[in-house]
């Protein structure tokens, strides 16, 4: 078989970012957002204007010096090139090459600066919308990022839970019948995310079953999953996530009347000093007593010519804490996050509850604040011990006692995608993906069933 | 995106952030995979010395290509000799990258980098490395070329004279590619199958178009004469091996070299690094061209949904359907999506 020594390709198209790379890495190749950048119908007609190839003595070598030369990351690497000259007067030249001019990623955002293209982000709240950008976003990063000939390589990519089969199906659609992929697997985020914990010396054995707490940009999942299988009817979302961390800042920052209250600024701050107290009241009071706790950002413009200095205060822990009190920022919701993921546990079969507060794991980029996974272990406990107290005085019985563990390791950020390097560099990985030749068979409806990786 | 560009954006990116990242006086430690087309893979590393500590200030960058063994066979060039080429093509100083004592365990060529002298500027090269790679056959053939046009000129004989030499490269595990020089040009034959049947015909339209637009189109006269046949063509009929048996699948797409692609090293460079591509290239646009079409697809579906979302079905008898009245006023379409009028 011509791709069993290829490296799989490892996906993980999320709604904000798109993590790309091959399995066995340790970190994504490439991390970009997931937008697309299409020509809108005024810029595609500006540049039919056909040019001709100014009598260089070679039509060949004149196309290529243009993406020889040309670093690739400038947006006006396909206006460059004289591509109508190319066009003959049958039916390629009827039809112009406007499905290929766009850009995927970081240039899609450059682009869209431009005016002649528009932006669209064709995943929403994790589900794909747009089949045609999409099919388009992964054409351009399997072939100009990735470099793949996607005959020889196998997939791994990840749905969110409770993605519909059908999309899946469609997923399938386009990886065999456009790409004609060697194999493909498609997994469940949460349950890669789980996987990727097993990073951690915390972790004893390898188990499927935990349950997963996901914190991107958008908003945070507690995802309970038994062996492998996401429990759907106990997932629980909460509406905070990174993003309303970083409006929270900026809100603390134009209260105070800083110089410079940009998201941009907010989010470094978030990013670089933000962690989980304790305690907020003797937090408060140890910021009193410190001076040194309270620190300064400094933020430079673009030329670095110009200087201003921001005060980062309480926001520090006051920040991260909407998790644990959302009352200080939200006033719809209300729950804090240790109760809603009790919430989930109870809301699971019993069977597995032990299971389930025994590892809990976080993923996505709003959990890595310092301190994250000890206070909500902390709080968590006391939740549970709590209710087993009680139990044991209306019963009369002792119990047995429940360990809550909550798991933070080091590829935290990128979990999920790290989670799928993980597995797709396992020998078993190919036998575990449906082929071509399996598709060709039996039609898209075998992607609604992949077999679970069972590893010791 | 209507071009793929030559070099490897990924190793660029990847070598990019190790030089920046020793920059700053955190030096990073990598072992990244980076892979590119035909069965073509990258290991960017930092080296261990020899007492087993970690050299922060090398990288090692190996390659292995699925051509490379055909490349030293073809050209019946030993390995040193190759490497030599390599480490002149890619024109970076000797305190830059250099030779190391042996081939990274698994890999066909490696070069050991220097990143406190490593600029970005030298990124360009680097990530035309397998480009190079493959341009070596294409070296003696042109070498060839030029003597044998340069004989002709001084015995003032008339007719064509052809090299007995037929390069062939296996560039994949069942499609090669073949190089033959002759005094006036060099021919250059890729051999190509399909895995599917749709894209066997998308790729029969492309290359009529290939051949087709050359001789419509005046402004791309200057362009290689571009044949295609599934026999193999006369001229490496000899050292075509792997005929695929149904006759359709054998692809034979010959493009012909003048001495003006060839005309000065540049131009040379720029000839060989898009041959190198056509593959993918060409495959590349198959894969468009069925996304092109699936997103047709997709409108047409779309606006069929739309006129029988319109379309209303005849009231039925109230009598005959008494049960679950509520839901029948919330219509649906087939989709299972709520009606919008």
């Amino acid at each position: 078989m011509s791709y069993l020594n290829n490296p799989a390709v490892v996906m993980d198209n999320g709604t904000g970012l798109t993590k790309l790379g091959f399995a066995g890495n340790d970190s994504p190749s490439w991390v970009f957002p997931t937008a697309i950048a299409t020509a809108s119908s005024s810029g595609a007609s500006t540049n039919t204007n056909a040019s001709s190839l100014g009598g260089s003595s070679s039509g060949l070598s004149n196309t290529s010096k243009a993406y020889l030369t040309a670093n690739s990351t400038s947006a006006t690497n396909f206006n460059n090139l004289s591509t109508n000259a190319l066009l003959s007067n049958n039916l390629s030249g009827k039809r112009g090459t406007e499905d290929l001019d766009f850009y995927i990623g970081n240039e899609a955002l450059a682009a869209s600066q431009t005016g002649s293209y528009s932006l669209n982000y064709p995943i929403r709240h994790g589900q794909i919308e747009n089949w045609d950008h999409m099919e388009r976003f992964w054409e351009n990063s399997i072939f100009k990022y990735l470099r793949t000939e996607p005959e020889d390589h196998c997939f791994l990519l990840t749905e969110p839970p409770l993605n519909p089969p059908e999309n899946r199906e469609q997923i399938a659609e386009i990886f065999f019948e456009s790409f004609n992929c060697a194999g493909l697997y498609i997994a469940v985020q949460a349950v890669l995310a789980l996987a990727a914990s097993w990073t951690s010396p915390k972790v004893s054995d390898r188990s499927l079953t935990g349950t997963v707490i996901d914190s991107g940009d958008g908003v945070t999942h507690v995802i309970p999953v038994a062996e492998g299988y996401v429990i759907g009817s106990a997932i629980k979302n909460i509406p905070i996530a990174g993003r309303d961390i970083t409006v929270f800042i900026q809100q603390l920052l134009r209260e105070r009347g800083e110089v410079d209250a940009s998201l941009r600024t907010a989010e470094a701050i978030k990013q670089e000093y933000c962690y989980v107290c304790p305690d907020i009241v003797k937090e408060f009071n140890k910021f009193d007593r410190e001076p040194s706790k309270f620190a300064q950002y400094i933020v430079e413009n673009q030329e670095k010519t110009k200087r201003k200095v921001v005060d980062v205060g309480y926001e520090r822990f006051l920040a991260p804490e909407i998790f644990f009190s959302p009352e200080i920022a939200s006033s719809d919701f209300l729950t804090p996050l240790p109760t809603l993921v009790d919430q989930t546990i109870q809301a699971c079969p019993i069977d597995v509850r032990k299971g389930l507060y025994n590892n809990i794991v976080l993923s996505g980029g709003s959990t890595m604040f310092k301190d994250f996974g000890r206070r909500l272990q902390r709080d968590l406990k006391s939740l549970v011990n709590a209710r087993i107290q009680q139990s044991e005085l209306s019963s009369g019985s002792k119990s047995t006692g429940v360990d809550v563990q909550v798991i933070s390791h080091r590829r935290q950020r990128n979990a999920v995608w790290f989670g799928g390097s993980l597995l797709a560099q396992t020998g078993e990985f190919k036998s575990y993906c449906h082929t071509k030749q399996d598709y060709d068979e039996y039609g898209p409806e075998i992607v609604r069933n992949f077999s679970l990786f069972n590893m010791v | 995106m209507l071009h793929l560009p030559s070099n490897n954006l990924l190793l660029q990116k990847t070598i990019n952030e190790a030089i920046e990242a020793y920059a700053q006086g955190k030096p990073i430690i990598l072992d990244r995979i980076v892979s590119d087309f035909d069965h073509t893979t990258f290991h960017v590393s930092t080296p261990e010395t020899n007492n087993g500590d970690i050299d922060r200030e090398q990288l090692l960058l190996s390659i292995t290509t699925r051509a490379w063994a055909s490349i030293l066979n073809t050209t019946n060039a030993t390995l040193p000799k190759l490497q030599e080429f390599l480490l002149a093509k890619l024109q970076l100083p000797a305190n830059v990258a250099s030779l190391p004592q042996q081939v990274e365990q698994g890999y066909d060529f490696t070069v050991a980098l220097n990143l406190s002298a490593l600029a970005v500027e030298h990124l360009d090269t680097l990530s035309l490395l397998k480009v190079y790679i493959l341009s070596y056959p294409f070296q003696f053939a042109i070498e060839e070329f030029v003597q044998l046009s340069n004989a002709i000129v001084d015995e003032a004989e008339e007719g064509i004279k052809q090299s007995e030499k037929i390069y062939r490269i296996d560039y994949r595990n069942d499609e090669s590619f073949y190089i033959r020089s002759s005094s006036d040009r060099i021919t250059v034959c890729f051999q190509t199958t399909f895995q599917d049947e749709t894209d066997q015909i998308f790729g029969k339209v492309f290359i009529q178009e290939f051949v087709d637009s050359r001789k419509r189109n005046r402004s791309i006269q200057s362009s290689p004469q571009v044949l295609y046949s599934n026999e193999p063509p006369l001229e490496i009929k000899s050292e075509v091996k792997s005929l695929s048996p149904t006759k359709n699948n054998n692809n034979f797409i010959t493009f012909v070299l003048f001495p003006r692609h060839l005309s000065n090293p540049e131009l040379q460079f720029k000839t060989i690094s898009t041959l190198c591509l056509f593959r993918n290239y060409f495959h590349y646009h198959i894969k468009c061209s069925k996304a092109y079409l699936h997103s047709r697809m997709r409108y047409r579906v779309g606006t069929f949904v739309k006129v029988l979302n319109r379309a209303k079905v005849e009231k039925a008898d109230d009598e005959s359907e008494s049960a679950g009245t509520k839901k029948d006023l919330e219509r649906r379409t087939f989709t299972g999506k709520k009606m919008v009028y």
